[in-house]
C-alpha cells in the first residue's frame, strides 16, 4: 500500500481529534453516615465575630429512637416548634417562653453551638503546674496540637507559663459532641455512730433513678470519659454515681485563617470533624439483680439466765447489717450501661 | 488533543518508521475502555472524556421503606437466618419475600407518629426461636424502652422486640444495617431477649 506523507499527515490529525484533549474524574459522592455532624455558620451581628458555629446531625438513633437536644423554644426548627406546642396543648400546659430549653430531635433537625475550647499557643494549661527554683521556671502541660493542624501552622503553647507565648500562624478550637444515656445510678452513704450506742458505721446503699430515658446529644468544651468507681470510692463518707452513660460521638475542630490578629472564630475560619461514631447503638443497661439476703449470725447461750442474749444479739445484728450493706454494694454498684453498634 | 510535530511525516520522507511512530503514540494515549461510568463527548476540536465513580452498591438488610403514604415494606433480610414474616394490609401473614424473591405485599401503618417497625421475636418456653414477625409499633410500646435487653413480662411466653426503623415525619430512618442473631435466655429466673449484627 502506498501512503503519500499528506495521507499520513492526514491520518496523524485525524487521530489527534479523536484523542482526548480534556480528561476529568469525579469521585463517587459520599454516603451520609449515622452521627454526621454538618456544621453551620449561624449569622448573629450582636455576638463577637457575627455569629457563631453550630453543628446538626445526620440523625443517628439509640435502641431504634432519635436522641434530643435541648435547645431554646425560639430557635427550635419548625417541626419541632409545631410539635411542642401541639404537646403542650393537650397537656394543657403553656405555651413555653423563648428562652426555655425543649426537647428537639435529631430527626427534627435539631443543632447545638459547638463550645470552644483553645488548643496550641494561647490554650489554657490542662493540668497541675511544677515550678522550679534553680531556673525560675513554671512548667505546666497543655494539650497536645494534632500532628494535622501542627502541618497546617498552629504551634504548640509555651509549657514556661513564666516566657512569651508561643507565635502562631494559626489558631485551633476544638469542642466534643457527647451522647448521654440515662439510666440508673448508685449511691452509698456511710454514718459513723457512737460507739456508746452499739454503733461504729453503716452503709446506706440505695438508687438514684433518672428523670427520664430519653438519650440526649450535647456539646462539652473537652468530655472527660467517667472512670468507672472503684470500692474504695463506694466507701467515702457520701458517693453518689452518675446515672447516665456517655460515649463520644465527635471531637469538631475550628482553625484559623492565618495571621489573623484577634483569635475570635468567624466565619472565615475552616471546621473540620473527626468523628468517633458511625453507627447506630444500642444501649444494655445492666439489670438490678435481686438482693441476696446473708443468713444471719445469732448466737444464743444460757448463760446469766439468758441476760447476755440481748447484748449479744446487739453486737451481732450491727455486724450482720454491715455485712448485708457490704453484700448490697458488692452487687449492684456496677450500673454502667453498655453501648453498641447495630 | 494537541499533535506533536514528530509524529508529522515531511515531504520524501519515509512513511513506514512516522507510521509506527503515529501507532505508538495512539497506544500511549489510550486511557481506559468505555462503559457507563465514562462519558465521551466529541468536538470539532477533539474528544472529551469524563470518568464518573460509582459508590459500591450496598443492600441494606430489612430495608424498611414507605410505600405511599400509610404503607411500607421490608427487604430481604434475616434474623437467626430465618426470613421474617409480615402481616399484609390485606391481612395475610406472608414471608417478606417469597422462594422466588419476590418482595412482600405492602403492609399497614399504625395511625400516629413517631412509630417503629419492629421484629417481634417469640420464644418457646424451652428459649427456642419460635416465631419473627415484623410489626408496627409506638414508641412507648417497646418492651423495656431505653435498653437492648428486655425482659418478657410472662415467663410462659418471652417476646423480644428489635427496632428496624423509625419514622416521625414520613420518611424512615433505618436503624439496623445487617442480619441478626438473637437469643433468650434467663438470668435469675428472669426470661431477657438480646440481639447483635450477624
Amino acid at each position: 500500500m502506498f501512503f503519500s506523507y499528506r495521507q499520513h499527515n492526514a491520518a496523524a490529525e485525524k487521530a489527534a481529534r479523536l484523542l482526548p484533549i480534556r480528561t476529568s474524574y469525579a469521585e463517587a459522592p459520599s454516603r451520609p453516615h449515622p452521627w454526621q455532624i454538618l456544621p453551620q455558620w449561624i449569622a448573629q451581628p450582636a455576638r463577637p465575630g457575627g455569629g457563631y458555629w453550630a453543628g446538626s446531625f445526620v440523625p443517628g438513633l439509640v435502641n431504634g429512637q432519635p436522641p434530643a437536644i435541648r435547645m431554646p423554644f425560639v430557635d427550635a426548627p419548625a417541626d419541632a416548634f409545631a410539635r411542642v406546642l401541639k404537646e403542650r396543648e393537650a397537656a394543657k400546659r403553656a405555651k413555653p417562653k423563648p428562652e426555655e430549653r425543649v426537647d428537639v430531635f435529631l430527626d427534627e433537625a435539631a443543632f447545638v453551638p459547638f463550645p470552644w475550647r483553645a488548643i496550641g499557643s494561647d490554650a489554657a494549661p490542662t493540668g497541675s503546674a511544677t515550678g522550679n527554683a534553680d531556673t525560675g521556671s513554671i512548667v505546666a502541660s497543655f494539650e497536645p496540637v494534632p500532628e494535622f493542624f501542627q502541618r497546617r501552622g498552629v504551634t504548640s503553647a509555651n509549657r514556661n507559663l513564666l516566657a512569651s507565648a508561643a507565635q502562631t500562624q494559626r489558631y485551633l478550637r476544638a469542642c466534643d459532641i457527647v451522647l448521654n444515656q440515662p439510666r440508673v445510678g448508685f449511691s452509698n452513704e456511710i454514718t459513723v455512730g457512737a460507739v456508746v450506742d452499739g454503733s461504729i458505721l453503716a452503709a446506706n446503699p440505695s438508687f438514684v433513678t433518672p428523670l427520664d430515658q430519653q438519650p440526649r446529644v450535647t456539646a462539652v468544651p473537652k468530655f472527660v470519659q467517667a472512670t468507672p468507681p472503684t470500692l474504695n470510692d463506694f466507701l467515702v463518707q457520701r458517693f453518689t454515681d452518675a446515672p447516665l452513660d456517655q460515649v463520644l460521638l465527635a471531637t469538631v475542630y475550628a482553625l484559623s485563617p492565618a495571621l489573623v490578629p484577634d483569635p475570635v472564630v468567624t466565619s472565615a475560619w475552616t471546621i473540620f470533624v473527626r468523628q468517633h461514631v458511625h453507627w447506630n447503638l444500642s444501649h444494655a443497661g445492666q439489670r438490678i439483680r435481686p438482693r441476696t439476703e446473708l443468713p444471719r449470725i445469732t448466737f444464743f447461750t444460757p448463760l446469766a439466765g439468758g441476760v447476755a442474749n440481748l447484748i449479744i444479739a446487739q453486737v451481732l445484728a450491727e455486724n450482720n447489717d454491715f455485712s448485708q450493706a457490704l453484700l448490697d454494694m458488692y452487687q449492684q454498684t456496677r450500673l454502667a450501661g453498655m453501648f453498641y453498634a447495630v | 488533543m494537541p499533535l506533536p510535530a514528530e509524529l508529522l511525516a515531511r515531504p520524501g520522507e519515509e512513511i513506514r518508521p512516522a507510521y509506527d511512530r503515529l501507532l505508538r503514540w495512539i497506544e500511549a494515549q489510550r486511557l481506559v475502555s468505555t462503559d457507563d461510568r465514562i462519558a465521551i463527548t466529541q468536538t470539532a476540536n477533539g474528544q472529551l472524556v469524563h470518568g464518573t465513580e460509582r459508590p459500591p452498591s450496598i443492600v441494606t438488610p430489612l430495608l424498611v421503606s414507605q410505600s405511599g403514604k400509610d404503607l411500607f415494606r421490608v427487604g430481604e433480610g434475616y434474623i437467626n437466618g430465618r426470613l421474617p414474616v409480615i402481616k399484609t394490609k390485606k391481612g395475610k401473614l406472608v414471608s417478606i419475600v417469597d422462594e422466588d424473591g419476590v418482595p412482600h405485599e405492602p403492609a399497614s401503618l399504625l395511625a400516629g407518629r413517631p412509630i417503629l417497625v419492629v421484629a417481634e421475636v417469640t420464644f418457646k418456653p424451652d428459649l427456642a426461636l419460635d416465631k419473627i414477625e415484623i410489626v408496627t409499633k409506638k414508641p412507648d410500646e417497646l418492651l423495656r424502652t431505653g435498653t437492648a435487653n428486655y425482659a418478657s413480662a410472662s415467663v410462659s411466653q418471652v417476646i423480644g422486640h428489635i427496632p428496624l426503623a423509625f419514622n416521625r415525619a414520613g420518611r424512615f430512618i433505618q436503624f439496623t444495617l445487617h442480619n441478626l442473631q438473637v437469643r433468650a435466655y434467663r438470668e435469675a429466673g428472669v426470661p431477657r431477649v438480646i440481639y447483635w449484627p450477624a
